[in-house]
């Protein structure tokens, strides 16, 4: 490194501008920290001593983070389990209620069906002649009723005169 | 990243994240608090850690918000007695050098910069970043880098000179 008075002087302009590279103000750090620093520019030794000095701060944490990870690992693993064994419980629960549902308005559905199928025809002329046939035997028997009826009357008619 | 992977991960980055908190803080406890957060935001998202193109620059970022969150908390009430903390680290008046007390000077001017001045000078000139990384992990542009990294050292240069302390080195 050249530690001119001259090359000390430009880097330190630069520095000062913010134009520096990294390398550049590593040079300027190595001289100013070396204790053979030129009295024009020593006003400025503490300031690189100050950052060299802050650039050795340091902690060890490493215990308490890992300790701390590892405390909340297990608590993590009941969580996540208790949460997929609940999701299982409520899909079988799911299924069987779902099955049971289907089943039941299958069942329903066929007895409808069944029931529909009973006094259902396929064309208009068909029901109608259903219709007719009932009406028939309705009259039918109204007719025998009827014929029943006016025996009756004419018997009893007959026995009136005999009396 | 098992736990032996992010064993090395906090030795190698436990520094860094608390000299940059402390550089936000100034408060020794505080700082060791908010480098266990990010550390174990860091192990929270393990899986995911690889996809950061800038980890260092995340890291920072992370770092800073978590910062400027205490402080918020904290700016209500605690505005003196911070003010108290820091004029007390200033005053031991025994057995200190010009040197050390321009070292402290120094310290003191750096840690009163306006936010952006403090975060350029401290992760250019401590941490040694690249200017690409610190406007990363400032959420600045490049050319606000520049300015601000060339106002927080001509500033010091200035109060270095005013100040009379290097005429007794």
């Amino acid at each position: 490194m050249d530690s001119s008075k001259e090359n000390i002087k430009q880097l330190l302009d630069k520095y000062w501008a913010g134009e520096t590279s990294l390398t550049e103000e590593s040079q300027l750090s190595s001289y100013f920290t070396s204790g053979k620093v030129d009295e024009e520019f020593k006003a400025y030794a503490p300031l690189f001593a100050f950052f060299t000095e802050e650039r050795n701060l340091s902690i060890d944490i490493e215990d308490d983070i890992l300790a701390k990870i590892q405390a909340a690992k297990p608590e993590a693993k009941i969580v996540s389990f208790h949460w997929r064994r609940a999701v299982a419980v409520a899909a079988s629960l799911l299924l069987v209620i779902s099955i049971g549902i289907m089943t039941y308005r299958n069942q329903e559905h066929k007895k409808q069906a069944d029931l529909a199928q009973l006094d259902t025809f396929e064309s208009p002329e068909q029901a109608l002649e259903q219709t007719k046939a009932a009406l028939q035997f309705l009259s039918t028997k109204m007719n025998k009723a009827t014929d029943k009826a006016a025996k009756t009357i004419s018997k009893t008619k007959s026995l009136d005169i005999i009396n | 990243m098992d736990q032996l992977d992010f064993r090395d991960f906090v030795r190698t980055h436990q520094d860094k994240i608390f000299r940059f908190a402390m550089r936000l803080i100034q408060r020794e406890e505080e700082a060791k608090d908010i480098v266990q957060d990010v550390l174990i935001k860091i192990w929270d998202r393990r899986d995911e850690i690889h996809k950061i193109d800038n980890l260092d620059g995340w890291i920072f970022t992370v770092t800073r918000n978590l910062c400027i969150d205490r402080i918020r908390a904290r700016k209500n009430y605690l505005d003196v007695s911070t003010q108290v903390q820091v004029e007390d680290k200033q005053d031991n008046p025994h057995e200190q050098t010009s040197k050390s007390q321009l070292m402290n000077l120094i310290k003191k001017l750096i840690n009163d910069m306006p936010e952006k001045q403090k975060m350029v000078i401290h992760l250019r000139d401590i941490e040694g970043l690249s200017y690409d990384e610190i406007a990363e992990a400032c959420a600045i542009s490049l050319a606000q880098v520049k300015v601000n990294l060339h106002r927080a050292r001509l500033s010091l240069k200035e109060k270095i000179i005013q100040s009379g302390l290097y005429g007794q080195l």
